[in-house]
């Protein structure tokens, strides 16, 4: 296929990205790496002493996995929201980030997915799931959605990048390995960038971006009445599918900031991934949060206001300072106020201080995950008495937090090698973004690569 | 008329009043005779206190109680008895704490000291209202919320309405225990310790041991015992017949002492279900604390502390009201 | 009363025998526990369950056994029946205690036995020794009595009526029982319901047949009546089954398709149905797009 001026140079700009690492990038990759391989014991061990040796017991009985589980299948909103309602909006700025946004939807629907594998007691019985599945369990739907919206995820991934597999195939100046050229010869799939071709996959992006949306909907709905269609506190609650898909768009929309903070820093994209994206995510991380925000104090407010035994026994646990309540404070104020001014405030806006703010989101909605699991397994209708002492109250065993760690690296891991594999910035859609990387950046305010159009 | 009875060998009232003073010389004598003897056949080393149907106490080796084998089939088990509906009924009145029951269920089913399949909670309503032992079996309802969860089937209603595990296939998701709300279900966290004389159990629904590592348990009624004709270990084991099992179908209830018709226990003592506005519709009934045959206190009396301390955990919560 | 010499001899008697029993105990039950493996004592006794169809003969057997040296039963030991007579003592058979130590022996129509006018039958079980126990027997004497169940209706009030006899196997004769205790129940699965209790009366009596308790399919109930531990007699026991009960109909399991069956609402099945080939026939789409992206460079 044919490449022209504009993509050759953009190229020439990723080349290092795809066959070089700079020292920074080996660091964090053999640092990484660790994390990584201290995983492994500890899943050997849980593996043969029995789920004994998490803190998980006849009272808490789904701990720290399963907030795991919920956290990365929240997460891969980003890809669902950024990927397909930009793109169907047909928003112009949305092109250098899509392919981050995606790649966090594919990678997290699939780490969340192995989190609930680590917490069932009978890994060699899964194929049960099929041959006696019962579709009137919410854990059938679960299973169904997810995978549903895996297959959906790789299949967008794929169909936005096959125009980018053709041009690595095809760039005689690629200075890759063999078996490289012959798998992005396999991806390709003969793409020759013909009218026909290029619309075929307009098209198939455009049902692909359509589908997403009410599916991604549907997985975190599906998601939440696991908690919702039980008779406890907390979670026997109406809003649950509602508050579940919004706070998923939300921390969904974090984690993008953070990878795009990420991607600019450690491959100097800063003409690219410029403070305007920073800026529109921003704000789309900000009125998400105020909607989250909504949400939150809806739910408590309603629980609070009522008289009813075990919700105010629950809200009395997470209000407590010697329980959940410092815990509560940060899930439910400084993970939404803090980002809302940062945000909201044109003062305090920067790449650097939205970057913070989505850090503090991600960090919080992993602890409101928390918040909803544990203490409603603290809080059962009748009194805990028929268990030890040290089983009242759930706490992390080093094994479950060597895993949850391990999975935070295993996900940074395959981002990055996806990164190394593909150029994370879609060369055949933003070659025209791509300014002269040896001359000036443009200023702040300026859509990028717009000094450089020639129409 | 009878015929008199005439001068015969032993009489049995002769034998009591011999049998009395027998007793007084060896009470007098006591700590002279050893204990060493072991009985002839195979024995376990434990032995459990159980009360017979003509409510005698008697101790028999822990390994004798379950030793129905498999007899039925797979289907069978999954189905029951459609002409049956099993019921229990428990006597707040008259609980004292003994946890008898709850030993001879572990007994029973080999469950580690933390699994307990029968439990007895401390249970105070209100600041103001008084407290009572609450023994609290699986209430088997009949619209079981963990049914209708289970992803697998693996835990299922039967028509004798009886809600057994099938721990074959069930893949130890919790969901179950989730949904339950009544914290009755225990999960089993490691490999259970199997004792020797239950080795050769190969598993079945309907006797629920062995358990199974990775699989959820719970108080089955005691599906096996109901084939013999007998009643579950809790009940035969009460020593103040607290419990009281039965078939609707019959309207009788039984706990091991005396028969009664379940619904003129109902009627008279105003029998009620656990929370009945969580909608489960549970097969466990109870007949309120009233004219109690011992103070509450009791039930705390030679406790263990470390089964002590759990109940004075809530004891403590309760007396502080919140707001 | 006035205390005679005799009287007070017949006490001061007892009481010394009494005495010296203890002080034979004390230096026997020192004896024994310096020796730890001497054998103990059983407890043995036997009772007599008589239906129309034969007699059973229970025999329990405990000994003082465990750390709390509580009674309990002994499992395991061989024990031996015999029916005896002046002269003669029959083996009848030899059945093992099980689990609760209760070895019984069922003896069908009362067959091969030696009966005795005066005493009735004698029977005696007797366990021989073992390294562990002493040897032990205990004797019974049973009368063979007879309990037959009628029901009949009187005023339209439904009654259960009981005729009892002592029954002598020679003459076969029946002579009525009178002044024991019968006690009525109604079999369950379980148990034994209670439904009333009369004193036999020239070996008649008659309770009110529980018409209010549900029977099977067509209102069976299996009445028992049961002479309970009587002195001469042991235990005697009648039964017959009667349709006065409540009807209840046999249930007949219907499919059902609800939350907790194991097939789904059908609506539940519908939607299901409908969602997932809504998506997936958009994914089977984007596969043909692929194809014919693969097929249009193929055909240049």
């Amino acid at each position: 296929m044919k490449i022209d001026s504009a993509t050759l140079n953009a190229l020439e700009r990723f080349a290092p990205q795809l066959n070089t690492a700079s020292l920074l990038e080996k660091v964090l990759f053999y640092i990484m790496m660790v994390f990584v391989l201290a995983g492994f014991p500890a899943l050997y061990i849980q593996h043969f002493e029995g789920h004994y040796v998490t803190g998980m017991r006849d009272n808490v009985f789904w701990g720290v996995y399963i907030v795991n589980f919920i956290f990365y299948i929240g997460i891969s909103y980003a890809g669902a929201l950024i990927s397909g309602i930009l793109y169907l909006l047909k928003v112009e700025w949305r092109k250098p980030i899509i392919r981050i946004a995606e790649m966090i939807t594919v990678i997290s629907t699939i780490l969340g997915p192995i989190y609930i594998l680590l917490c069932m007691g009978r890994l060699d019985r899964l194929h049960h799931l099929i041959i006696y599945g019962r579709i009137q369990s919410p854990i059938t739907w679960d299973v169904i959605a997810i995978t549903t919206y895996l297959i959906g995820s790789i299949i967008f991934l794929y169909l936005a990048t096959i125009q980018d597999f053709a041009i690595l195939r095809d760039w005689k100046g690629l200075k890759v390995g063999k078996w490289r050229h012959a798998w992005y010869r396999f991806f390709a799939v003969s793409y020759q960038d013909t009218p026909r071709q290029r619309q075929l996959v307009h098209r198939g992006l455009t049902i692909m971006s359509i589908i997403i949306i009410p599916l991604a909907v549907i997985v975190h709905s599906v998601l939440s009445w696991i908690f919702g269609m039980t008779l406890r506190p907390g979670w026997h609650s109406t809003i649950f599918a509602p508050y579940f898909v919004v706070a998923a768009v939300f921390s969904g929309t974090g984690v993008l900031i953070i990878a795009m903070w990420v991607y600019r820093k450690l491959y100097k994209l800063e003409d690219i991934i410029t403070e305007k994206h920073f800026r529109y995510l921003g704000i789309i991380l900000l009125v998400l949060g105020a909607l989250y925000g909504y949400f939150t104090f809806a739910e408590y407010l309603t629980n609070w206001y009522g008289s009813e035994k075990w919700e105010l026994e629950l809200i009395y646990k997470l209000f407590d300072l010697n329980e959940f309540g410092w815990m509560f404070i940060f899930a439910a104020f400084v993970g939404v106020l803090l980002p809302i001014i940062i945000i909201g405030v044109p003062y305090f806006r920067s790449i650097n201080s939205i970057s913070f703010a989505s850090l503090i989101v991600v960090v919080a909605m992993w602890v409101k995950r928390y918040i909803i699991i544990i203490p409603t397994l603290e809080t059962p209708l009748l009194p805990m008495q028929e268990s030890r002492m040290e089983y009242v109250h759930y706490s992390m065993t080093w094994i479950e937090w060597i895993l949850t760690i391990s999975g935070l690296a295993v996900f940074c891991l395959f981002f990055y090698l996806y990164s190394k594999f593909v150029p994370i910035i879609p060369v055949s859609e933003s070659a025209d973004l791509v300014g002269n990387p040896n001359g000036a950046k443009g200023k702040d305010g300026d859509i990028p690569g717009e000094q450089n159009k020639n129409k | 008329m009878s015929p008199k009875k005439s001068k015969k060998g032993f009489s049995r009232r002769k034998f009591l009043k011999n049998g009395l003073s027998i007793g007084i010389g060896t009470a007098g004598s006591a700590g002279m005779l050893s204990s060493c003897a072991k009985s002839e056949k195979k024995e376990s080393g434990e032995r459990i206190r159980v009360m017979t149907t003509d409510g005698k106490l008697v101790e028999i080796d822990a390994a004798q109680l379950h030793e129905l084998e498999d007899v039925v089939s797979h289907e069978e088990a999954r189905t029951g008895d459609p002409n049956r509906e099993y019921v229990m009924v428990i006597d707040l009145a008259k609980c004292r704490n003994a946890r008898i029951c709850v030993d001879v269920c572990q007994r029973m089913h080999n469950l580690p000291p933390e699994d307990e399949w029968i439990k007895v909670f401390y249970m105070q309503d209100s600041e103001d209202t008084a407290p009572y032992w609450f023994p609290k079996p699986c209430f088997h309802c009949n619209s079981p919320s963990c049914v209708n969860v289970c992803p697998v089937g693996a835990t299922f209603k039967r028509l004798d309405g009886l809600v057994l595990i099938d721990n074959e296939r069930c893949i130890g998701c919790k969901f179950c225990m989730a949904a339950c709300p009544y914290s009755s279900r225990v999960f089993n966290w490691r490999e259970p310790e199997i004792k020797d004389t239950m080795k050769d159990h190969h598993g079945a629904i309907e006797t629920g041991v062995p358990q199974k590592v990775g699989t959820v348990g719970k108080c089955d009624f005691c599906p096996d015992m109901a084939r013999m004709g007998k009643l579950p270990g809790c009940i035969e084991a009460c020593p103040n017949g607290v419990l009281y099992y039965g078939d609707k179908h019959e309207d009788l209830v039984s706990n091991g002492t005396e028969t009664v018709r379940f619904s003129d226990l109902i009627y008279e003592r105003a029998g009620y279900r656990y929370m009945e506005e969580l909608g489960t519709r549970p097969s466990v009934y109870y007949l309120p604390p009233v004219n109690r045959s011992f103070d509450p206190e009791v039930g705390f009396k030679d406790l263990p502390d470390e089964i002590r301390e759990r109940y004075d955990v809530e004891r403590s919560k309760i007396k502080k009201e919140t707001r | 009363m006035k205390v005679t010499m005799h009287t007070y001899n017949k006490y001061y008697r007892k009481a010394s025998l009494i005495l010296l029993f203890f002080f034979i105990l004390l230096i026997v039950g020192h004896r024994s526990s310096a020796q730890n493996d001497s054998p103990l004592r059983l407890y043995l006794d036997i009772m007599s369950y008589q239906n129309d169809s034969g007699v059973e003969l229970r025999s329990s057997v405990r000994a003082r056994i465990g750390e709390n040296r509580k009674i309990l039963p002994v499992e395991g030991l061989s024990i031996d029946f015999y029916n005896l007579t002046d002269t003669t003592e029959t083996l009848l058979g030899s059945v093992t205690s099980n689990s609760e130590g209760v070895a019984s022996l069922f003896i069908e129509g009362y067959k091969g036995l030696q009966w005795d006018e005066e005493e009735g039958y004698l029977f005696m079980a007797s366990f021989q020794g073992s390294d562990r126990f002493r040897k032990g027997s205990k004797d019974l004497s049973v009368r063979q009595a007879e309990i037959n169940i009628g029901f009949e209706e009187v005023d339209s009030i439904k009654m259960i009526s009981v005729q009892a006899f002592e029954i002598n196997p020679l003459a076969s004769e029946k002579i009525p029982l009178d002044d024991i205790t019968v006690s009525f129940y109604v079999k369950g699965s379980f148990s034994l319901y209670r439904i009333g209790e009369e004193d036999l009366e020239d070996g008649v009596c008659a309770v009110n047949f529980p018409v209010s308790l549900p029977g099977d399919e067509t209102g069976n109930l299996t009445i028992i009546a049961k002479v309970e531990e009587d002195d001469d007699y042991g235990y005697v026991e009648g039964s017959a089954i009667k349709d006065w009960g409540v009807v209840k109909l046999p249930v007949i399991p219907e499919e059902r398709r609800g939350l907790g069956d194991t097939d789904a609402p059908l609506w539940m099945v519908y939607t299901l149905i409908f969602l997932l080939s809504a998506v997936w026939i958009h994914y089977i789409y984007v596969f043909i797009v692929v194809y014919l992206i693969k097929r249009d460079s193929r055909a240049r």
